[in-house]
């Protein structure tokens, strides 16, 4: 690492330390978008390195130059190119990689379907071979295990699904599997799943009451829901 | 006192001891076994079901009915086999950790025994 000495040293302190304001920024303002910025500042320093090695230039180099240019171009570009790659992996791979893992079986139900008119939406239903209780949505897919239906009232299951039916309407059900897919580059993603999914989550709920009319099945079902996580482990 | 030497919890042993005269019970038939007898919830039944089937005890299968699909479980060995299991393993254990002293406490105490159940 010829020539790399204290100023990338600085540098990259100093892109870690604004890492880490910017997702403590996201605590309090719960921006999805600062979570993809945290990750670029991550490997900021990386790209200057890069930059310092590859181009042989030092700090105050004309900017002319066109390996900078280059180079420049590229941090410019990754902004983007990082939304773009975080929204493919979480709209479309890593919800695919997951049902696949699941082999989840679509299921018509005439009582569910009912449910989904009541909640103004349409929204395919799937089964998978889970003993706990488990629903989540993506895209216009509701995903439903048999713990569910195993351990749930008739109408503590409709608060579930209409809580699910809130996320198919509010397309949150992306930001969650594109959080899931960051992961894999930042352990703080993993924080980003779950508290910053914290506010739909309550929406959610909210519209589930709002639909029938009292909280009393919501709670009792999340609940049992939480109740069987805590025995399990 | 009793101890548990089975390496299942007493809810499980309960859930046991509630399908082996039946042989195949839902989750919920298990549950209303087990709450004549005593307080528990239908969750902690479902986790009880759910930890046998992965110690293999217990086999599980999906049965469509009235309103969708049940779970049903059916226990993998009878009761003796089971017990016999979990006394070959528990002396096993005596006898590895003990060794001779384990054999020579048997010896004294089952030649009473013996007589008594001749």
């Amino acid at each position: 690492m010829m020539g790399l000495g204290m100023q990338e040293a600085i540098l990259a302190l100093l892109s870690w330390a604004i890492a880490t304001a910017v997702f403590l920024a996201w605590r309090k303002v719960g921006w999805s978008i600062l979570i993809y910025l945290h990750l670029f500042l991550l490997v900021l320093p990386a790209i200057v390195i890069g930059l310092r090695l590859t181009c042989g230039l030092g700090w105050y180099e004309s900017l002319s130059s066109l390996c900078t240019l280059m180079w420049l171009k590229l941090i410019l570009y990754l902004i983007p190119m990082s939304l773009a790659v975080s929204f493919i992996g979480g709209y479309f791979v890593v919800p695919q990689l997951h049902f696949a893992r699941l082999r989840a079986k679509q299921m018509a139900l005439k009582q569910l379907d009912a449910v989904a008119r009541k909640a103004g939406n349409y929204a395919q239903f799937f089964w998978f071979d889970s003993a706990a209780p488990l629903a989540f949505s993506s895209r216009k897919k509701v995903f439903l295990s048999q713990g569910l239906f195993e351990v749930l009232s008739p109408k503590e299951l409709e608060a579930v699904i209409l809580h699910e039916m809130y996320h198919v309407r509010s397309r949150g059900d992306w930001r969650k599997f594109s959080l899931l897919f960051n992961r894999a580059f930042s352990p703080f993603a993993g924080f980003a799943r779950s508290h910053g999914t914290e506010a739909d989550e309550r929406a959610a709920d909210a519209f589930a009451e709002r639909i029938q009319g009292t909280t009393k099945h919501v709670r009792s079902a999340r609940r049992k829901i939480l109740r069987f996580e805590a025995e399990s482990l | 006192m009793k101890g548990n030497f089975s390496g299942v919890s007493p809810l499980e042993q309960e859930a046991l001891r509630a399908l082996w005269p039946q042989k195949r019970l839902r989750v919920r038939q298990i549950y209303d076994v087990l709450r004549a007898k005593h307080n528990v919830a239908l969750t902690s039944v479902a986790v009880a079901m759910d930890r046998l089937h992965k110690k293999g005890l217990v086999e599980r299968a999906i049965l469509k009915g009235r309103g969708g699909l049940r779970y049903v479980y059916f226990p993998k060995k009878t009761r003796d086999e089971y017990e016999r299991r979990v006394i070959e393993k528990s002396v096993d254990a005596l006898i590895d950790q003990f060794g001779a002293a384990a054999i020579t406490y048997f010896h004294k105490r089952f030649p009473a025994k013996k007589k008594r159940l001749i």
